[in-house]
C-alpha cells in the first residue's frame, strides 16, 4: 500500500508488481488512486479505525467519489447496496448512525463495506476479527468468504490465529522476525510443516478435541525487530538448531512442488 | 480426599445480581439499569479450576470483580471458606477493614494485561515485595519468598531491579503472576491471563498456571474467552450469555455433550488448525433482530435457532441434565 511513515521508514529495495505494474515506481498520484480503487484494506481495530465524527454512510461515499465521478445520489445507493451486501438488513439506520453507535461486529461490517465499495482486485484484510468475538467472528469470516467468491478477488489475510488460517485460505506464508519461513498450500503446511518454528507452532496451540496433554512450548521470546539474533533468527528457539544456523542465514529452499521452506535441514 | 466433603465450598456465589444504574437528565435520575450480572449461583470446591467462559460484555469480569469485593453487589450472597474463614464462610459485608486486609491475602487476582496491571515506575523487586509489606513479612522472609517465587515463575533474579518496559509479554505476565502467588494464596482469579500473549508464549503461561495450581493445591477461577484454553485448563465450568449462566458442568459435560444452543454455537464457531470451522454459514443475521428481545423472556431468544412461543414467556431455570450438568434452556 505504500503507507510506510516517511522519514523514520523507508523501502530499501525489492519490486511489488501488481497487475504487471510495479507499485513502487508509481507516483504518488498514481498510487491514491490504486488505494482504496483496486487494492484495499481492513483494519484491526473497527473501533478507532473509523472516524468518530461523520456517519458511516459519510465515510462510506467519501471512498466512492475519491475513485468514480458520480453523483451523490448514485454513489448513497452504492452505499445502501454494499452495506446489503456485508449482511446488514437496516441499512438506513447505519448509514446515518456515528461509528460509537454500532456495535463491534457492525462497525467491523462497515469497514469491509468501506474496503469493497469500489469493488477491489486485492483485498488485504489485517487481522480483520482479532478484535471480535468468537461467534461475531465466524460470521465475518463467512462473509469474507462469500465475498472473495462472488467478487472473484484475491485476499491476503494477516493474521496469527493458525484456526482462521485453515478455515479461509488456499496458500500460507508463516513469517518470523521479517523472514519468509516457509511458504506451502494450505493442506500442504497442516499436514507436513517442514521448517522447525512451524512444526512447533502448530504443537503449541491447546486443541478442543481429542487428548488432553500438556501444551509443547517453544522456549524464550519473541524477538524485538531492533535486536534480531544473526544467522538464522529463529535459532535461539529452535530444537534441530545446528552450528551454521547460529552464523549465516539460510537461503529459501525448494523442497517440493510449491513449498518452500528457509532452514539448512532441508538443504 | 476426606474433608472436601465436611468442608463448604471455597466459593459460593448464590442469586448474585449486580446492577448498574443508568443516570440521565440534570436531577441524574435513574432511567433504568444494566443487568451487567444477573442471578447468577456457582460454587468452587477445593482444588478445582473452575472457569466462566462467554462472550464480551456477558459479565464474567464483573463477576470476579465482585468476589474479589472491588465492585459492590446489588443482591445476592457471595460465602468465601478462605484463610481463617474455612469452616465458617464470610461476606465481604461482614468485614471490618483488618478482616477485608487479611481476607485478600488469601484471594488474589492476576490480571488481562500485562502492560497495564504493573506500575512502570516501579522495578520488578518493588512490584513483588508490595504485598508482602502490606501483610506484615519479615524483611528477611521478603526476599526469600521474592527468590522462591521468581524461580518458579521461571525468572532469573538479575532482573530484580528492572522496570516493566524492561521486559516482553510473556515476561510481564509472569511477573504479574508472581505477584499474585507471592502471599501463598488459596484462590487464585485468572481474568484473562493469556489473551493479550502471542501464540508461542501463551502455551509457557498455561504450562506455568498449571503447575503453580498443582504445587500450591489452588482454587482458581480462570475467566476467558478462548474455550480451547478453557478446555486445557478447566475442571468445571460455567458459560455465560448476558449476565447469566446458561450452561455449567465439568469440562467433559460441555465439551462432549453441550446442550444450550449458545454454547453449541460456541464451540462450532471457533475455526480449528488445519480444519477450519465444522460448521459454516450460518446466518449472517442477527444483531439486527436484537430488538426482539423479550422483557421476562430468555435473553437468548433473538439468536436461537430453537426458539418456541415458551421461550418468549418465562426466562427457563437452570435444571440439572444429569450429574449435575446444569441447562437452562425448555428444548434440550
Amino acid at each position: 500500500m505504500r503507507l510506510i511513515p516517511a522519514p523514520y521508514g523507508f523501502i530499501e529495495k525489492g519490486e511489488i508488481h501488481f497487475n504487471g505494474r510495479n507499485l513502487l515506481a508509481l507516483p504518488e498520484k498514481e498510487m491514491r488512486s490504486i488505494r482504496g480503487g483496486l487494492i484495499s484494506l481492513i483494519f484491526q481495530d473497527p473501533m478507532t479505525s473509523l472516524n468518530p465524527v461523520f456517519t458511516c454512510g459519510m465515510q462510506i461515499q467519501e471512498s466512492i467519489h475519491t475513485h468514480l465521478s458520480v453523483p451523490k445520489s448514485t454513489s448513497l445507493d452504492m452505499t445502501h447496496q454494499i452495506l446489503k451486501e456485508v449482511g446488514i438488513a437496516d441499512t438506513e439506520r447505519v448509514v446515518s448512525s456515528f461509528p460509537h453507535q454500532l456495535s463491534g461486529g457492525m462497525r467491523q461490517r462497515v469497514m469491509i463495506a468501506m474496503a469493497l465499495v469500489c469493488s477491489p482486485k486485492l483485498l488485504i484484510a489485517d487481522e480483520p476479527t482479532t478484535a471480535l468475538d468468537v461467534t461475531v467472528q465466524a460470521k465475518i469470516l463467512d462473509l469474507l468468504h462469500t465475498l472473495q467468491q462472488s467478487k472473484d478477488m484475491s485476499m491476503i489475510m494477516i493474521t496469527h490465529n493458525l484456526g482462521i488460517v485453515g478455515d479461509i485460505a488456499h496458500n500460507v506464508m508463516v513469517m518470523y522476525a521479517g523472514l519468509l519461513m516457509e511458504y506451502a498450500p494450505v493442506n500442504v503446511l497442516f499436514d507436513s510443516p517442514q521448517h522447525p518454528y512451524t512444526i512447533n507452532l502448530l504443537e503449541t496451540i491447546p486443541h478442543l478435541h481429542g487428548k488432553k496433554q500438556r501444551l509443547n512450548v517453544i522456549p524464550g521470546d519473541v524477538p524485538t525487530l531492533s535486536s534480531i539474533p544473526g544467522g538464522c533468527p529463529f535459532h535461539p528457539r529452535c530444537n534441530r538448531c545446528m552450528d551454521r544456523c547460529r552464523t549465516s542465514e539460510p537461503p529459501i529452499f525448494n523442497t517440493a512442488n510449491n513449498h518452500q521452506v528457509r532452514c539448512f535441514l532441508y538443504e | 480426599m476426606n474433608n472436601q466433603q465436611t468442608r463448604p465450598p471455597v466459593i459460593s456465589v448464590n442469586n448474585l445480581k449486580v446492577h448498574f444504574p443508568i443516570r440521565k437528565g440534570v436531577f441524574s435520575n435513574i432511567q433504568g439499569c444494566v443487568k451487567a450480572v444477573d442471578d447468577i449461583s456457582f460454587s468452587v470446591n477445593k482444588g478445582e479450576m473452575f472457569a466462566l467462559v462467554g462472550e464480551s460484555g456477558c459479565g464474567k469480569t464483573t463477576t470476579a470483580q465482585t468476589i474479589l469485593g472491588l465492585t459492590p453487589k446489588t443482591s445476592g450472597t457471595i460465602d468465601l471458606a478462605i484463610g481463617p474463614w474455612n469452616q465458617t464462610p464470610v461476606n465481604w459485608n461482614d468485614l471490618d477493614k483488618k478482616g477485608k486486609k487479611e481476607l485478600r491475602k488469601h484471594l488474589q487476582v492476576v490480571f488481562q494485561d500485562p502492560y497495564s496491571s504493573l506500575d512502570p515506575r516501579m522495578t520488578i523487586e518493588s512490584i513483588l515485595e508490595e504485598p508482602l509489606v502490606i501483610h506484615d513479612y519479615a524483611k528477611k522472609e521478603r526476599s526469600d519468598r521474592i527468590g522462591q517465587m521468581l524461580s518458579k515463575v521461571g525468572l532469573s533474579s538479575e532482573y530484580l531491579h528492572r522496570f516493566p518496559h524492561e521486559f516482553s509479554g510473556g515476561q510481564r505476565q509472569r511477573i504479574g503472576i508472581a505477584r499474585a502467588f507471592i502471599t501463598e494464596p488459596e484462590v487464585v482469579i485468572a481474568d484473562e491471563p493469556v489473551s493479550a500473549l502471542d501464540v508461542s508464549i501463551q502455551a509457557q503461561i498455561i504450562n506455568l498456571l498449571q503447575d503453580l495450581q498443582k504445587d500450591f493445591n489452588l482454587t482458581m477461577i480462570f475467566i476467558s474467552h478462548d474455550l480451547a484454553v478453557v478446555r486445557h485448563l478447566a475442571n468445571r465450568l460455567g458459560v455465560m450469555y448476558m449476565g447469566k449462566i446458561v450452561e455449567s458442568g465439568t469440562e467433559e459435560q460441555i465439551f462432549n455433550s453441550p446442550l444450550h444452543p449458545y454454547t453449541r454455537l460456541l464451540l462450532e464457531s471457533i475455526p480449528l488448525p488445519g480444519k477450519g470451522r465444522s460448521s459454516k454459514g450460518q446466518g449472517l443475521q442477527d444483531e439486527q433482530n436484537s430488538s426482539l428481545s423479550a422483557a421476562k423472556g430468555c435473553t437468548y431468544y433473538p439468536r436461537c435457532p430453537k426458539r418456541t412461543e415458551r421461550c418468549l414467556e418465562s426466562y427457563p431455570d437452570l435444571k440439572d441434565a444429569g450429574e449435575s450438568h446444569l441447562v437452562s434452556c425448555f428444548n434440550c
